[in-house]
């Protein structure tokens, strides 16, 4: 236990729609997840599209209240955000009127940290993610893997000790992802953060994580866990026995689970919601 | 501008535009003033042919003065000094009706709008009910109310004022991005700080569109106003010459009427760019709602 980071005990997430008709409804989001997770450790979460992969990020950042059981960071209950975990968000939500370096100064300015301070700390993580000469530039004048540095930066710059991020490399091509990545693993070993990376690549996944955490589809929970045994650094070729063989196993555990998910009814009490 | 600024590296790609440079400032006087003219042509040849329509009678000039004898007679007031002051009094109020308007709606369309499920039913058919009551109806009940002066026209200049800041407001209170409110919350953001950081640079560019409807509808409805009944202002000064039969000040008045919605576009439209410098298409946005 103590030597667990984070400790997922039989998390829930329900939502409840507007009332229709008299009928409330309650939309399971994620049943009975459990999961645990080392410090220092990097864990990939894969899932089906809509399995509550994004919520259960919002659950461990605290932006959200569990409907059931709990979650405890270094043994202490979740309730609420808090500066110990930085989340990167599916999508970026950069704040368009702020420059590059005000949006990496944002948790700093909201902790009233000095005025020097935040310069250099902001400096410091803009430098690490490569954007010194866009530091003045507004979001929308940035490409889509720019804009990603900028919330990975944002996200590092006020020193959480959990790093949570949804789908980061998603919009960038290819080669801006290997890069992405690469960075990533980097930045990583250097500060030895507790990460949370959800991902839809399977690749992506492994090439990453420690552990990949399969999630079954709507309503989300742990599938299966696979620890991911390939030293590092690893070959980023992704051409191995190895990586060929999780890949596989990993596929197989999405997809049959899609198949089956056709057959599978929803869980709704009442209406479904939406 | 920024943009701009940065990708126009055409001094590089073209060795002549050096030699324009070097023609210094005069040339660039030349050029801005050579793109002036030609974008104002439409007016320069409107008031050419009214000058030469009205002093050829063509068109009786006891009716439609020139163009040249409209501008003396605003020359004249403006050096009596009445035309100014009256302006002056105008502008006061429509700047105080306006501000209270402004601190009022800006809270309260914030509050309405985030508990917008809760004001849906009870308050805001009501507030649509009372917009769209017809304000040249109520003139004479400001009046019983307030007593002709300054303080009726104020609230003449709240009333209208309020609606679009209060609607727009709401508007984008009920469209703030639920991501970025979610990111500013992960980083600690509550309370005022979250007002003061997030919301109201988010909601600043709905702001805009309805300060500047606001205003623009605050100068029509005060003129308006003191045609119907007052002792000063612009609108009272139209008025007095129509009843002097002062026909070339009351073509004056008209003409200062509109330079002056002229200016207060071109101010908005520089804060604009100043405050909302950020934004990618601040121009072509605006441009798409006017259309
Ligand atoms: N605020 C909400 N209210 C109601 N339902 C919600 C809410 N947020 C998420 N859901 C529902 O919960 C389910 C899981 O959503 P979530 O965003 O967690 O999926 P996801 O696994 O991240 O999907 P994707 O891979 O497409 O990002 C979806 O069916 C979604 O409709
Ligand atoms: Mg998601």
């Amino acid at each position: 236990m103590s030597e667990n980071k984070i400790s997922i005990e039989n998390a829930c997430k329900y939502f409840y729609g507007k009332e229709r008709r008299g009928a409330a409804s309650k939309f399971v989001a994620i049943r009975n997840v459990s999961l645990d997770v080392r410090e220092g450790e990097l864990l990939s979460i894969v899932g089906p599209s809509g399995c509550g992969k994004s919520t259960l990020l919002d659950l461990l950042a605290g932006l959200e209240p569990l409907s059931d059981g709990a979650i405890y960071i270094d043994g202490g209950k979740v309730t609420g955000p808090d500066l110990r975990r930085g989340i990167v968000l599916q999508g970026y939500a950069l704040f368009p009127w702020r420059t590059v370096r005000e949006n990496v100064e944002f948790g700093l300015e909201i902790k009233d940290a000095e005025k020097k301070e935040m310069k250099e700390t902001s400096q410091h993580f803009i430098k690490l993610v490569g954007l010194e000469d866009f530091a003045d530039k507004y979001p929308h004048e940035l490409s889509g893997g720019m804009r990603q540095r900028v919330a990975l930066a944002r996200a590092l710059a006020y020193g959480p000790e959990i790093l949570l991020m949804d789908e980061p490399f998603a919009a960038v091509d290819a080669q801006t992802r290997e890069t992405l990545q690469e960075e990533l693993l980097h930045i990583w070993e250097e500060t030895r953060k507790t990460i949370i990376f959800i991902t839809h690549s399977i690749d992506e996944a492994i090439f990453l994580s420690d552990r990949v955490a399969v999630m079954t589809s709507s309503p989300g929970s742990i599938k299966s866990i696979l620890s991911v045994d390939i030293e590092r650094p690893r070959n980023s070729d992704r051409a191995t026995a190895e990586f060929s063989s999780l890949r596989r196993e990993i596929w197989s555990l999405l997809q049959n689970d899609a198949a089956r998910g056709d057959e599978i009814e929803q869980e709704y009490c009442g209406e479904k919601a939406v | 501008m920024r943009l701009r600024e940065e990708t126009g590296t055409s001094a590089d790609v073209l060795p002549a535009s050096a030699d324009f440079a070097q023609t210094g400032r005069f040339g660039e006087f030349v050029q801005k003033t050579c793109d002036a003219v030609y974008r104002s042509l439409s007016i320069i040849l409107f008031f050419a042919i009214w000058q030469a329509a009205s002093s050829l009678e063509f068109v009786p000039s006891a009716v439609i003065p020139p163009p040249s004898r409209v501008a003396s007679a605003v020359v004249e007031s403006l050096l009596e000094g009445q035309m100014a002051a009256m302006l002056w009094y105008s502008i006061i109020n429509v700047a105080l009706g306006f501000a209270i308007s402004f601190i009022i709606c800006i809270p309260a369309g914030l509050v309405i709008g985030a508990y917008y499920s809760r004001f849906e039913h009870v308050l805001l058919p009501f507030l649509r009910v009372c917009e769209k009551l017809n304000i040249f109806a109520l003139f004479p009940v400001f009046m019983i109310l307030f007593g002709i002066g300054r303080l009726e026209k104020i609230m003449v200049v709240l009333w209208v004022s309020q609606w679009p800041l209060l609607f727009v407001t709401i508007d984008g209170s009920r469209n703030l991005d639920r991501y970025m409110l979610k990111a500013a919350r992960s980083m600690g953001a509550r309370g005022w700080k979250m007002v003061r950081k997030i919301i109201i640079p988010m909601m600043t560019p709905y702001i805009f569109v309805g300060m500047k409807s606001s205003v623009q509808l605050s100068f029509f409805m005060i003129i308006a106003s003191e045609m119907v009944g007052a002792n000063r202002g612009l609108g009272w000064l139209y008025r007095s010459s129509n009843h002097a039969y002062n026909v070339p000040l009351m073509y004056g008045i008209i003409l200062v009427i509109t330079v002056l919605a002229i200016v207060i576009n071109v101010i908005f439209t520089r804060a604009e760019r100043h405050f909302l410098a950020w934004r990618p298409d601040t121009f072509g946005e605006a441009g798409r709602k006017r259309a």
